[in-house]
């Protein structure tokens, strides 16, 4: 539970940084999704159904975040989640390309389901090909790094709290 | 074996059951847009600490890039304010002399009312964190006054409104967000329309009347219908028209006057209610 409320501690600080640095030194450009590639990382990482309800509450914040409607990134994480999660066994995690590839699959499915999600409440269009592919590209390459950051940070966690010692889904 | 299926299937169960949760918040938020506003309160509560600090230290390094590093080229850009400095000043001349001749006139006319708005000045702090909606954050919130639905202006025109205040901090929706709406005239020819959001630094004008004489360079202004911005305010310029052929309107493109990537300070309208001249009292 305290690892899942950790992860959430990290989720917001990938909001924070993707509204602030981010943007702030890179006004023009595409921003990669953070909390997105945490969701691809809680698929392969915490198969379970708490796993689930943090990837929920994840996409929720992003859509909180955005202050227009709740519950569209909220959908499409959770179906990412849902969809890796079933097939994660059959995934190499320790191979950087097979987790990249994983991401920008995800990346795109997620901006889909989102912006189809959006386009039935708000009937206005988040169909522009070019975002999606730029920040599935960018969420991709960002991966590896945040799947070690976020690695290293838990199991730290587990040593200090004692806890279940950290484990792998599938390697 | 059989536990790791049953796990994997109750994991697509429940991920299957947020979903439909997530469905339930969506079609919900739509129809209460109160929901949405609390939501975007809450994070921006949580955020906005966070924010004030990384802003400070982002634009001390700014800082220190515009006065050592930017200096380059600092001499050209120099005579370019300068000239541009003189061409407003010349413009300013100009706008003083046709405020007077308006006062007398609204004096002739007895028009006791003035468009004098009150307002509260705010910084960005903050951009939204996803690719698809358009909008900061301010690091002035309710406690300041501030509320859902406020407009806000920057130096060169129509910036965006209000859409959640949290106690210290606030969520400004772009003018160039998809959902985003102002009802808006051409200074000279009047002809009305609604610009609407179009994505990063671009905005269309619809439901355009009289859309022929509208023309490439025309400045759009706020016609002050929609009781949320005030009247007169610049919003953009057409930057162009695209014809799509007999029987479908237009396709005018509208370049915000504001540069929205660049801006820092910011000022909330509080109140558009008329203000009573005490000169025209009498």
């Amino acid at each position: 539970m305290r690892r899942l409320l950790l992860i959430m501690f990290l989720g917001l600080m990938g909001l924070l940084i993707q509204s602030t640095l981010i943007r702030g030194l890179f006004p023009h450009i595409v921003v990669p999704n953070l909390l997105m590639v945490m969701c691809v990382f809680l698929a392969f990482y915490e198969t379970s159904v708490a796993g689930a309800c943090t990837a929920f509450v994840l996409g929720l914040l992003l859509d909180m975040c955005g202050g227009i409607v709740l519950g569209p990134w909220a959908g499409s994480f959770v179906l990412v989640f849902g969809a890796v999660a079933f097939v994660s066994q059959r995934i190499f995690v320790e191979s950087p390309v097979a987790i990249m590839v994983t991401t920008f699959v995800c990346s795109i499915v997620a901006n889909i389901v989102y912006s189809s999600l959006a386009y039935q409440v708000s009937r206005s269009e988040f169909s522009s090909p070019e975002i999606i592919a730029l920040e599935a590209v960018l969420n991709a390459l960002l991966c590896p790094l945040l799947f070690a950051l976020l690695r290293k940070l838990l199991k730290r966690r587990d040593r200090q709290g004692g806890g279940k010692r950290y484990h792998f889904a599938r390697t | 074996m059989p536990r790791a299926i049953d796990n994997r299937f109750r994991i697509a169960g429940a991920s299957l059951a947020l979903f439909c949760l997530a469905l339930f918040l969506t079609a919900y938020s739509a129809k209460n847009k109160q929901a949405a506003g609390i939501g975007a309160a809450i994070v921006q509560q949580l955020l906005h600490p966070f924010q004030t600090v990384s802003f400070k230290i982002y634009g001390g390094f700014a800082s220190v890039w515009d006065s050592y590093i930017g200096l380059v080229g600092a001499a050209e850009e120099n005579l370019t304010l300068r000239q541009r400095v003189e061409a407003l000043e010349n413009q300013n001349a100009h706008l003083m002399e046709v405020a007077q001749e308006n006062e007398r006139l609204r004096g002739l006319l007895k028009m006791g009312e003035d468009s004098k708005l009150s307002s509260v000045a705010a910084r960005v702090i903050g951009y939204d964190a996803s690719n698809w909606i358009q909008a900061v954050s301010i690091d002035r919130g309710s406690q300041h006054g501030i509320k859902e639905g406020m407009a806000v202006l920057g130096s060169s025109g129509v910036v965006g409104q209000v859409i959640a205040a949290a106690p210290l901090s606030a969520k400004v929706l772009l003018l160039t967000d998809h959902s985003s709406g102002i009802d808006a005239i051409i200074q000279g020819t009047r002809a009305r329309g609604i610009v609407e959001g179009a994505g990063p630094n671009e905005c269309v004008w619809r439901f355009v009347t009289e859309a022929d004489e509208v023309k490439v360079g025309d400045r759009l202004v706020t016609s002050g219908a929609d009781g949320v911005y005030p009247r007169g305010m610049l919003v953009g310029v057409v930057s162009s028209i695209d014809e799509r052929g007999k029987g479908v309107a237009p396709m005018i493109k509208v370049e915000p006057a504001e540069d929205l990537d660049r801006m820092e300070n910011l000022l909330v309208v509080t109140s558009l209610a008329p203000v009573v001249v005490e000169a025209r009292k009498k």
